[in-house]
């Protein structure tokens, strides 16, 4: 075992090196990862059962997703993924300004992506796909009940997803302001690689709404 | 001095790490924007369980480009391939017994 420094910056006390503090950080995201796809695995599994008893319903009711949205949507998140990953590259390299300026798109993309979202739940609401609050659903001549299902989970899982791509975004901006104030060398300089593992995540967890989704329809 | 700052920080919190190379990333990049080009194709060329097939096969290589490259896999641990495999053991757990009684309920009906 080597010997603990005295001080030693961004080397929290109950750490031998930093190396040790970086793998416990990673393990301990990766478990928490992992919980966030048994969280989202339950609901694509509730879709799955609903879309094996209602497979005609369901393949009606989702040609009237918006396809090029979703598709817009899935390129804004994967380059946001590839800004990530460059900001992380650059972390790692301890080129923390170049790293800050990765970051600004990063956040870009995944509000341009929240945006976009909006809208498009603008338009599903304008044409009484909300099956929620007694407001008028229109199932557009598929059967109501499996509509609204699908609907249902259209609205919660994409709403979960947006959720945490705003808690992205927000932890990617805290992230510049530490990054701005020259905090993070000597803090922690695993959080930028913490939180590019997160917005990964979330990416993929887009990449299966995706299909289920937008590719489904008949 | 202390061993920890003997070496340059970099090496301190990353030892022998050779991790992905911008050419890497960009790369990637790329590769998932053709498979999601693949995916508006297949979208409109295919239909029932290809498509089916289709849009999962490529949503399935998506992931295993962001979790490999932009999310480290290929340059970490076994320890954390067990870590992020857990999560996927229990996805097949799950589904594979959920789904053997959904899959498997009309099958009664078939018998005389």
């Amino acid at each position: 075992m080597t010997e603990r420094p005295a001080y030693s910056p961004g080397l929290a006390h109950h750490f031998e090196t930093h190396a040790q503090q970086h793998r416990a950080a990673t393990l301990g995201i990766w478990l928490f990862l992992g919980s966030e796809i048994m969280l989202f695995g339950g609901m694509f599994m509730g879709y799955t059962i609903y879309r094996i008893l209602y497979a005609t319903a369901f393949e009606q009711i989702a040609a009237h997703t918006h396809f090029w949205f979703g598709t817009i949507n899935t390129a804004l998140l994967l380059t946001s993924s590839l800004t990530m990953a460059m900001a992380v590259h650059h972390a790692r390299a301890q080129n923390y300004q170049k790293s800050g300026r990765w970051l600004v798109p990063t956040a870009v993309l995944g509000v341009a992506f929240l945006a976009l979202k909006v809208v498009e739940w603008y338009l599903e609401y304008r044409e009484n796909l909300v099956p929620i609050l007694g407001w008028n659903f229109d199932a557009h001549g598929v059967a109501q009940g499996p509509a609204r299902l699908f609907m249902g989970f259209y609205f919660v899982m994409t709403g979960l997803h947006a959720i945490h791509l705003s808690i992205g975004v927000c932890l990617v901006v805290g992230l510049m302001v530490l990054l701005r104030r020259d905090k993070i060398a000597r803090e922690n300089p695993s959080k930028v690689e913490i939180i590019g593992l997160y917005w990964h995540l979330v990416d993929i967890i887009w990449i299966f709404a995706y299909p289920i989704f937008y590719l489904v329809s008949a | 001095m202390s061993p920890a700052s003997d070496q340059p920080r970099h090496a301190q919190i990353h030892p022998g790490a050779e991790e992905g190379s911008l050419r890497e990333i960009v790369a990637v990049w790329l590769g998932l924007i053709f498979l999601l080009c693949a995916t508006v194709i297949a979208h409109f060329l295919t239909h029932g369980m290809l498509a089916l097939l289709a849009a999962f096969g490529i949503a399935i290589a998506k992931m295993g480009l962001v979790m490999f490259y932009y999310m480290h896999l290929k340059y970490r641990p076994h320890i954390v391939w067990i870590f992020s495999a857990a999560a996927f053991l229990w996805l097949i757990i799950f589904f594979g017994l959920s789904l053997s009684d959904y899959v498997t309920r009309h099958w009664i009906l078939l018998v005389p």
